[in-house]
């Protein structure tokens, strides 16, 4: 096989991939029309949670704290 | 005159959703969040400050989203600030210090430190990220306007008011979307999108496009 039609390839299945997580986008906007105050509760709930596992994660483990920042300040870097 | 005016801004808003609402007279986007999210108050804390030190600045990046209810996390929640001088950003920093922020890169409460962050990172265009209460994520990033997109969005930022808690400035949406797209991972273009469908009834279609030109991107995932 070419490298031009594997590359075409890959190119085609990634193209398909995306459009099917855009549709998952658009069903989240559809919630959010049909009540965008329930949304809300559920989306904050869940971001929520996972704020306080990080929390619980800090806090059985310290190190984990140094390599955060470290991997936070290399990516503010790379940004530049 | 003024109770008039008022009047007619408010028969002006524009429902997008049970939760917002959007006067274009005034770029106000009227936000009733039921509830905040971590992400939420650390970005009005840092904000409240900037607003007391009469600092211009502008939210960008994938806060914008997550904001209006994209689920998914963000490290960070970028802030772009207006050019600052070393005097007025130790005064910011000695007030985020009193509010429990940390700077990742130095001391907040050291003015030498300060002054090396000043002329080391933010003068040379590189971001300071801050944290609160200690816990590094999700954390503020910030830099200072350097680009002529961001000086763009610093000057035509929209207000977010969230009834009763605060006020967001974020950058434009249009802007926003125009500059995902251009970002192009898959997580961007997602914002993108979902910021698109979202705003469908308030985006200036024309300052969309243009900026879509301007930065050499086509809207064809938007739609």
């Amino acid at each position: 096989m070419a490298q031009v039609e594997i590359i075409k390839e890959i190119e085609e299945d990634k193209d398909r991939n995306l459009k099917e997580r855009l549709k998952y986008i658009d069903w989240i906007v559809e919630q959010i029309r049909k009540d965008h105050k329930e949304w809300l509760r559920f989306q904050v709930k869940w971001l929520k949670e996972s704020h306080r596992a990080l929390i619980e994660l800090l806090r059985k483990d310290p190190k984990i704290r140094q390599l955060i920042i470290k991997e936070q300040l290399t990516k503010s870097f790379n940004k530049r | 005159m003024i109770n008039f005016k008022r009047e007619k801004e408010e028969k002006e808003n524009i429902r997008i959703t049970n939760s917002l609402e959007f006067n274009p007279f005034t770029k106000t986007i009227y936000f009733n969040k039921p509830v905040l999210s971590p992400e939420d108050e650390l970005a009005l804390k840092f904000s409240s400050v900037l607003e007391k030190l009469g600092i211009r600045y502008v939210i960008v990046a994938g806060y914008i989203a997550v904001l209006f209810g994209r689920n998914r996390r963000t490290d960070d929640v970028d802030f772009i600030v207006e050019e600052l001088s070393e005097e007025k950003f130790i005064e910011l920093c000695r007030e985020l210090g009193d509010m429990e922020f940390e700077l990742m890169q130095g001391n907040i409460r050291d003015s030498k430190s300060l002054r090396y962050i000043y002329y080391n990172y933010l003068r040379e265009g590189y971001r300071v990220r801050l944290m609160w209460k200690n816990i590094p994520i999700p954390n503020i990033e910030l830099k200072m306007k350097n680009k002529i997109i961001e000086e763009y969005v610093l000057r035509n930022a929209i207000r977010v008011q969230l009834l009763g808690l605060g006020i967001l400035r974020i950058s434009p949406l249009e802007i926003q979307i125009a500059y995902k797209l251009r970002l192009g991972s898959i997580k961007d273009i997602e914002d993108a999108r979902f910021l698109y469908n979202l705003f469908i009834n308030i985006l200036d279609k024309s300052l969309l496009n243009e900026w879509c030109r301007k930065l050499g991107v086509n809207t064809k995932w938007l739609k």
